[in-house]
């Protein structure tokens, strides 16, 4: 029963974590580097069609469409191994890139909207029942986040019906962090406008913490970026295991989506993945038993967002354990993070973990027994959202670097006023979301009446 | 399908940087193209060009495996003396540059601003326009001029200026990015205080992004270089005497900088940085464009062969005074944003931690705690295994336009020279120039001087 997912992979950060990801794909589902189906892989019973279809030729395409605004990254790919394994007519690069500035990326995609869409509807057609897309960007950079919105706000238009989900990352804000490009409030802000407005789900990817797990987990000496882009890739073919191994439940996005997202605009997700290894390495000795691996997963370090879970509550967790694991243990684990009360949930509604068991591809090596992938709503995601207003309102009094976006004859400086009240609107919403009475938040009656009593 | 940069060499200073640049532009892409196609990282820089019976038709980058033939510099080359140019004909570069790309005269500009922006500027200004719709025709995507020249002097100063002119009408969303060198305090040139703030007012309207660069800095540089290798003997043989002056050591120095900025164009990396995206992260306000740069290790500016000191000490180095090409201490001013392009082998979890370093010991602006761009290439420069490029925007440079307005008035208050000028401009422009100059030391000075305003909590209303 096909349920297809297209994946669009847009700017420099975008189309190098969608490559780590095929390449991922590709080795759980034994597809060679050229997509041919291997020898050893024939006869198994995983579903490859969400994620690819098949040539003429029998062998495997990704079902992608490769963006960028300048030639380096797409031709690195095409120059990479693994570029026989993409439809050639799906690679779209333009000249001259969007130097960092939203509004080049996003007007830039406006120009090019005609042939960029003429790309897109032909893979949806190529599905029989497509569910939905699948945007993988940055949101500080300038393709990435410009022309990420939009489209965002074109395929909401095209394709009302459809999901749309995104793997955004976010930039390193620590005030004790690196960050790499200076621009990047103005450019965050933006892109969260539309994620917020026109997505469905966002994966939250946060730079912070992964150059911390990067550092202090990973026990790796010098991790390079791509060694990093394998963590990631990790963590979206975990959550996208129960629809590439169908079992007895969740087989579709939909269903995935549903559980986690209570209301429209708080879905903003989190990860946590564990156990952190790159590249297959052998770890130390250590329990991979069901409840330890869903303890792990509730810890701050293994989390990829660097809002803090010790503040706010859970909405919702989806847990997707991988491995040889007893269903009977997934209960009595749920009992003891109740019983420990490890994890604290909203007042308002239901308050459990859910969890999916899924198998692993059997083509794979893995050192554990047992892997688990978490997937959580969490309310305390806006501080992320907090951190950018107020980097944003830092350099928008003194008017800086705005030169630049004055430059694009389309943008309106009040875009950034439009933005940011969306944007104050959702951390509103996030906090309201912590207190018992978030069911009748947003109506007019209840608090104000309250103060002028 | 790259993006292509035409160099515009202007006066005797800027055609001589050229030359070297040219020269380490080939070594560095002779050692990445072992194979010798002419590739689409060449094509930034050069045309591959194919002479037969004396038409050359351009060989287009294709698909990046057609052979070397001829190789053609993408340069406009502008000099009002032909000394220079003849020199640089008769080198082993000679044949990388077309020869209907040269716009020169006879008799030079005479140290004169004026003379060069007034007399030769409108003269050959058809000429030149000619010249640079040829050159850009040549290109597919163009996304910048590079201006090399000095400002002490009259060709590179008062020509440059008005090259810069011409090219804002002509093509306004190419980025113009310069290379201006500054006179030093000891310059040989008496009027080139007239001729530099002439110019600096002309760079302030009409360049996108101005990397000033001093010559004391350069030989002090050198120096540093030198000292411990000197009692050694390192192979280094010194036929110059104390007094005369290293250029082509110090041209290397700023070659070094041209090919470090656009090396991320050129080579692929995991973070690319483009020649738009510098403007756009490090000039904050449109007037402060002037970008402060430093790099380390010196030793690979004079390419010699030394042991590789660590990542760290990389960056610490970076921020000296003896690192950084104007003769300015950043580190007693402010910084208003830092850009770092870092080549070779580097794990970028070095860059980050050294980058939270760095941000604890600057002076950063408070709306701009967080104002770092760094980029990464693969591909290192000649010699080194890794080096690093630092360009930022810091106050600093308002105390090299300080000094150069002081020599200016103490000139200008005895109308001394004054005559030669006023053959070609107004007086006028002489007021302008010096009143701009001082905006935009207040500018800085502003920058520098900001305080973060307190926080004043909004009064509650009573109930």
């Amino acid at each position: 029963m096909p349920r297809e997912i297209i994946t669009l992979q847009i700017g420099q950060c975008g189309n190098q974590i969608g490559m780590e990801f095929w390449k991922q794909l590709c080795k759980e589902h034994g597809i060679s580097a050229d997509g041919i189906l291997e020898e050893f892989a024939t006869h198994g019973d995983d579903r490859k069609d969400v994620f690819f279809y098949q040539a003429d030729d029998e062998h495997y395409i990704p079902r992608a469409v490769l963006i960028d605004l300048e030639p380096r990254v797409i031709n690195m790919i095409q120059n990479s191994p693994y570029s026989a394994l993409y439809n050639p007519e799906n690679y779209f690069h333009a000249k001259d890139g969007a130097g960092n500035c939203w509004a080049a990326g996003y007007y830039g995609g406006e120009r090019l909207q005609e042939e960029l869409l003429e790309m897109i509807e032909r893979e949806a057609d190529g599905s029989e029942s497509l569910e939905g897309f699948v945007m993988l960007h940055s949101i500080a950079g300038g393709t990435g986040s410009g022309l990420g919105s939009f489209l965002l706000e074109v395929l909401n238009d095209r394709f009302p019906k459809k999901l749309i989900q995104t793997y955004s990352v976010f930039p390193n804000q620590l005030e004790s962090g690196a960050s790499d490009t200076v621009v990047q409030p103005y450019n965050s802000l933006l892109t969260l406008k539309r994620l917020t407005m026109f997505s469905d789900c966002v994966v939250v990817l946060d730079n912070t913490a992964l150059d911390r797990i990067a550092v202090d987990r990973l026990k790796l000496v010098n991790p390079n970026m791509s060694q990093i882009n394998t963590l990631v890739s990790t963590v979206m073919s975990a959550s996208t295991t129960t629809l590439r191994y169908p079992g007895y439940m969740n087989n579709d996005l939909v269903g995935l989506l549903a559980s986690l997202i209570p209301t429209p605009r708080c879905h903003f997700l989190m990860t946590g993945y564990t156990p952190l290894t790159i590249e297959r390495q052998v770890s130390a000795v250590r329990k991979t038993t069901v409840l330890d691996v869903m303890r792990r997963l509730l810890q701050t370090k293994n989390i990829m967002v660097s809002a803090s879970t010790k503040k706010g509550c859970y909405m919702s967790i989806l847990n997707i354990i991988q491995g040889e694991v007893d269903a009977t243990q997934i209960h009595k684990s749920l009992q003891r993070i109740r019983e420990r009360k490890l994890a604290r949930f909203i007042p308002w509604g239901p308050a459990s973990i859910q969890v999916a068991l899924s198998k692993k591809s059997p083509y794979v090596e893995t050192a554990h027994k047992v892997s688990g992938l978490m997937l959580a709503n969490h309310t305390n995601i806006y501080a992320l959202f907090d951190r950018v207003l107020k980097q944003y309102d830092k350099l928008k009094k003194r008017n800086a670097f705005l030169e630049n976006y004055k430059k694009e004859k389309d943008f309106e400086i009040e875009e950034f006023d439009y933005s940011k009240e969306v944007v104050e609107q959702l951390v509103d919403e996030y906090k309201a979301a912590e207190k018992a009475d978030y069911g009748s938040w947003g109506n007019d009656d209840g608090k104000d009446e309250e103060m002028y009593k | 399908m790259p993006r292509e940069l035409i160099t515009v060499q202007v006066g005797q200073c800027g055609n001589q940087i050229g030359l070297r640049f040219w020269d380490l532009v080939l070594r560095e892409h002779a050692r990445h193209n072992k194979d010798s196609v002419f590739d689409e990282s060449m094509s930034s820089f050069f045309r591959n060009v194919e002479i037969k019976r004396g038409n050359p038709i351009n060989i287009p980058v294709g698909d990046g495996r057609n052979s070397l033939q001829n190789l053609k510099a993408r340069a406009v080359i502008v000099d009002m003396e032909e000394g220079v140019i003849n020199q640089m004909l008769k080198s082993e570069l000679g044949e990388l540059f077309d020869q209907k790309h040269f716009i020169k005269d006879v008799s030079g500009a005479g140290n004169n601003w004026a003379h060069g922006f007034n007399y030769y500027g409108p003269k050959y200004e058809e000429t030149l326009m000619e010249n640079f719709r040829k050159t850009v025709e040549d290109c597919d995507s163009l996304q910048g001029f590079f201006m090399m020249h000095s400002l002490g002097g009259g060709t590179g100063s008062g020509v440059g200026s008005y090259i810069l002119g011409l090219l804002k009408e002509a093509y306004p969303e190419v980025y113009r990015f310069t290379t201006s060198i500054f006179p030093s305090n000891d310059d040989d040139v008496i009027t080139s205080p007239y001729n530099s703030i002439l110019s600096l007012n002309e760079l302030r309207k009409q360049a996108d992004c101005v990397l000033p660069v001093d010559n004391q800095a350069l030989l002090n540089i050198i120096q540093t270089i030198q000292a411990p290798l000197a009692g050694k003997g390192a192979g280094i043989t010194e036929g110059k005497t104390k007094e005369e002056k290293p250029f082509d050591k110090m041209n290397n120095i700023i070659a070094h900088l041209l090919a470090n900025i656009t090396c991320s164009m050129r080579f692929e990396g995991p973070l690319n940085v483009d020649l738009n995206e510098i403007t756009m992260n490090l000039v904050p306000y449109p007037d402060q464009h002037f970008l402060l740069a430093s790099m380390a290790p010196l030793y690979s500016l004079l390419d010699l062969k030394l042991q590789a000191r660590g990542v760290d000490q990389m960056f610490k180095d970076i921020l000296t005074d003896q690192h950084q090409l104007l003769c300015v201490s950043p580190l007693r001013h402010r910084y208003t944003a830092l850009g770092l392009i870092i080549r070779g082998d580097v794990a970028f979890t070095d860059v980050a931690k050294n980058i939270k370093k760095i941000k604890s010991d600057i002076d950063m602006i408070y709306w701009n705690k967080e104002g770092f761009k760094y980029g990464l290439c693969n591909l290192p420069s000649l010699g080194q295994p890794y080096s690093a490029l630092c360009l930022s925007n810091n106050t600093g440079v308002r105390s090299v336009f300080s000094s150069l307005q002081g020599r200016f008035d103490k000139l200008y208050r005895r109308k001394a020279h004054l005559h030669h000028y006023t053959e070609y401009i107004e007086v006028s422009l002489f007021e302008e120039a010096s009143t701009s100059t001082s905006d935009l030391i207040a500018q800085y000075l502003e920058l520098e001087n900001v305080k973060e305003p307190s926080f004043i909590p909004r009064l509650l209303p009573l109930i």
